[in-house]
């Protein structure tokens, strides 16, 4: 009798707990409940807002229909908060609410995959400080709203910080619209190269000048205990991110995005160049004799940082601020470790430059809801605000009193908001995670807290000498020009690139490389170099 | 003519009163079938976006139908035979290697002699199974790693220059087949443990007395006795012959290895997550799924002809 009670109970438990796990699958509702549990995405309504979204939410009210509103979904990494006061006050200034969803980088696309294909499109969607791997897809699918028409109206603060040139490297669509919009970067350029001068000191070498110099430098570094451990097999003379190909482009006269550079005034492919070869060729030669780490192809991020923190990479090109962070962090190993920012490296060739910071970047897009939804308006009114003089000194400076102070009627950042850029973001200060314009001048401020470049000690000196010293060799980017092949192709281009980086490592002989890329061009890349080239025409004129 | 034996008819009012009989059978197994319909039947229907150009955003009756298109367009692709070559080699491998390993490991585990041994080797063969993919892969190549790796140290033990691994194509099979033995061997070993329990322990009795050794007592007695579980492991492994482990795939892929691991799981992902081509990644899909199918038919018409088994129906 009991065992018969027990199993009805267990029956109806089991049928309970799988009614209720189906009922929590359903959609809650909301957009900003949408995204699936776990998947790294947090929802967050800041502020103001998110004091009139808690009231309105109380049971028994009417849901807040939010005359002024609009929803953002948008990519959060670290040090960035998902609410800072800078929101709070933006919003409160612009009187408009914004629904702030956000994903972690790394799950982004999948995230707004599924918000696309379940329906729930968000007004803006922002990839941070690039626009999302889809974008061009939902624009050629005509799910994004072309901003062109509105940069000298709704969003003429924003509209005024771009020059012409800055308009065309953001009109990388077929049609001839601008789409993005985004951080508008008006600092120095930010990619330098480094060499350990400690190592030149232990190897007894002169600063390297030309190609054989360096040749000859990285040479030593691998074979004669550079870094002085004991172990002469563990230096890798020089390195970079791999998501950095260009700042090895260019060493070989190719002045590229990583993709494409305009040569002649012709748009071209980087595997078209003739110069393409040479790269490889000595890249190869560099693998081969161990002048390059061995995984080179699995350097990006955090994997690229435990090298330069390592003691073991003798130079490098990358983000200037490497040579003083890689400096402090290979001190702890090696007292006497300094990364020298220096020019760029001279190519074989001669050639000798390295790439601008590009200073705008389309990272942000409306949406066809914001439209359907009635928010276009309040979207462009609350980012024109934020592209003002307002705006830019409150997304830089802050507050008055509680950021900055204004000494001789200019701003100036109070501590610990000019002490590092880790901590500015962290307490909301030059917010990459939504649209705005970064200043130089606050820019400076943070970088050399408030000193001039005599006061600042060593690695503050060869971080400043990373930003400056390369002026004279820098080269604008050309765009990609997303069109429609090139979008299709993205398989294609993805297989150019394991061609290439087989044939450095030295895994396919020059003719399997070259069979293999006649394929690809033959399955379509062939046609997307023909129709870039044609766009870039139709755009250039 | 062989007829089949008659099932006597069990007429519609008896049915209805066993089944409300059985009421609370039929409610434990409730949540699973409702769990088929939700999750497994449902979303086939959404199988035939791959006859549309689907638009994400107008939905199916917002799509133009193009027939076989995306089918045409995956079959003639460059991709295509790559896909396939890739993915069959890959499991055929993983079939050769990694399907005898859990017998001969339970085999070996139900020799042992020791209890406390015996559980204790099962719990550590046990927990691979119980990390994460993505901190196993990061396991695996750390351990992989030619400048921190311990293969790396061991290799420069012995004055060898280390190899990195996860660089070379040639090595990504080998590296997928044996860090998955290492995953799953154990846990996947269960099956044939119970199975092995399910063997009478008179036969073993019968064969020592009549002076039969280990090895022909694990011939003659064992290896009979768990066969039919390994036919339908068996079967089971072919029908996902065409299938992938995609998140260890996509998470050990590199710009290296990606002429041998590329498969139809992570070509459908990049169509469909990264490039939103949701047709062409659904018909391959559905490709897939049909050749699984196939599969799984013909190991089971096998099985049935050539051994004694029943097959699994």
């Amino acid at each position: 009798m009991r065992k018969k009670v027990y199993s009805k109970m267990m029956a109806a438990a089991l049928a309970a707990a799988m009614v209720l796990s189906m009922a929590g699958c359903g959609d809650k509702g909301g957009s900003e409940s949408s995204a699936p549990s776990g998947s790294g995405a947090v929802s967050s309504e800041t502020g103001a807002g998110a004091e009139e979204s808690k009231e309105s939410s109380q049971p028994g009210q009417d849901e807040d229909t939010g005359d002024h509103e609009f929803s953002y979904f948008g990519s959060i990494w670290s040090p960035y908060q998902e609410s800072t006061p800078i929101f709070d006050e933006l919003m409160e200034r612009t009187g408009i609410k914004v629904n702030f969803e956000w994903a972690a980088a790394e799950g982004m696309d999948t995230l707004l995959a599924s918000k696309v294909s379940s329906k729930d499109l968000p007004d803006v969607i922002s990839g941070g400080t690039a626009g999302p791997a889809a974008i061009n897809d939902l624009i050629s699918r005509g799910l994004i709203v072309p901003i062109t028409e509105y940069l000298d109206t709704d969003l003429a603060n924003y509209g005024r910080l771009l020059t012409e040139e800055d308009k065309l490297f953001l009109t990388y669509q077929d049609d001839g619209e601008i789409y993005g919009f985004g951080l508008v970067m008006d600092v120095p350029g930010s990619f330098s190269t480094m060499i350990r001068t400690d190592w030149l000191e232990r190897v007894n070498m002169d600063m390297p000048q030309t190609w054989d110099e360096w040749m000859a430098v990285w040479k030593a570094f691998k074979e004669q205990d550079a870094n002085g451990n004991g172990d002469p097999n563990d230096e890798v003379p020089f390195g970079f991110n791999y998501d950095f190909q260009k700042l090895v482009l260019n060493i070989f006269g190719m002045n590229s995005n990583g993709e494409f550079s305009v040569v002649d005034g012709e748009y071209l492919y980087d595997p078209e160049n003739p110069n393409y070869e040479k790269y490889m060729d000595a890249l190869r030669e560099m693998y081969e004799s161990g002048l390059l780490a061995q995984e080179m192809i699995t350097l990006r991020g955090a994997d690229f940082n435990t090298l330069g923190a390592s003691n073991r990479l003798g130079s490098l090109v990358g983000y200037a601020e490497y040579s003083k962070n890689y400096t402090v962090s290979c001190r702890e190993l090696d007292e006497g470790a300094f990364f020298q920012s220096v020019v760029p490296i001279q190519g074989p060739d001669g050639a000798q430059a390295i790439p601008a910071r590009s200073k705008v970047q389309g990272s942000a897009f409306i949406t066809v809801a914001a439209v359907e939804n009635g928010h276009l308006e309040d979207i462009l009114k609350f980012f024109n605000y934020v592209y003002s003089d307002e705006g830019i000194e409150l997304t830089n400076y802050g507050m008055e009193g509680e950021y900055h102070d204004v000494v001789d009627g200019k701003p100036v950042l109070k501590a610990p908001y000019n002490e590092g850029f880790k901590t500015a973001r962290e307490k909301g200060l030059i917010p990459s995670t939504i649209p705005f314009c970064f200043t130089e001048d606050v820019y400076m401020q943070i970088l050399t807290g408030g000193l001039n470049y005599d006061e600042l000690d060593d690695t503050g000196k060869t971080f400043m000498d990373g930003l400056t010293i390369n002026e004279p060799y820098f080269y604008t980017e050309p765009p990609i020009l997303q069109t429609e092949s090139y979008v299709e192709c993205f398989d294609l281009r993805e297989q150019q690139v394991s061609l290439r980086d087989r044939y450095i490592t030295g895994e396919i002989s020059k003719d399997e490389y070259n069979k293999g890329y006649e394929a690809l061009k033959n399955q379509g890349l062939s046609q997307m170099i023909e129709d870039t080239k044609e766009a870039y025409r139709k755009m250039a004129n | 003519m062989k007829g089949r034996e008659k099932v006597p008819r069990i007429p519609q009012k008896n049915l209805w009163k066993r089944i409300w009989r059985a009421k609370y059978i039929y409610l434990m197994i409730l949540p699973v079938i409702v769990w088929f319909l939700l999750f497994q039947y449902w979303p086939m229907t959404w199988l035939s976006i791959a006859f549309f150009d689907y638009d994400l955003y107008q939905g199916l009756s917002g799509s133009v139908f193009v027939g076989l298109k995306n089918f045409v367009k995956f079959f003639t692709g460059l991709d295509f035979w790559r896909l396939i070559r890739n993915v069959l080699l890959m499991n055929l491998y993983a079939l050769a290697v990694g399907f005898p390993m859990p017998i001969i490991f339970a085999l070996f585990l139900n020799e042992f002699r020791t209890r406390k041994v015996k559980k204790f080797v099962q719990t550590v063969s046990f927990l691979p199974h119980f990390i994460s993919m993505v901190a196993f892969v990061t396991i695996v190549t750390e351990f992989l790693s030619p400048s921190t790796g311990v293969l790396a140290q061991i290799f420069r033990f012995f004055g060898k220059e280390p190899i990195f691994f996860l660089g070379k194509a040639k090595y990504f099979r080998s590296i997928m087949v044996f860090s998955g033995v290492w995953q799953e061997m154990g846990y996947s070993a269960i099956i044939y443990l119970s199975a092995l329990t399910a063997i009478d322990v008179n036969l073993y009795e019968a064969a020592m007395a009549d002076g039969a050794n280990r090895w022909k007592r694990l011939i003659h007695i064992t290896l009979p006795g768990i066969m039919p579980t390994v036919v339908v492991m068996f079967i089971l492994r072919v029908g996902s012959l065409i299938n992938a482990n995609f998140e260890k795939i996509f998470l050990f892929q590199n710009s290296m290895n990606l002429e041998v691991s590329e498969v139809i799981q992570t070509w459908v992902y990049k169509r469909g997550m990264i490039k939103y081509d949701y047709s062409l990644a659904t018909a391959a899909g559905l490709f897939n799924g049909v050749v699984a199918l196939v599969l799984v038919i013909m190991a089971n018409r096998f099985s049935k002809r050539y051994s004694d088994s029943a097959g699994i129906w």
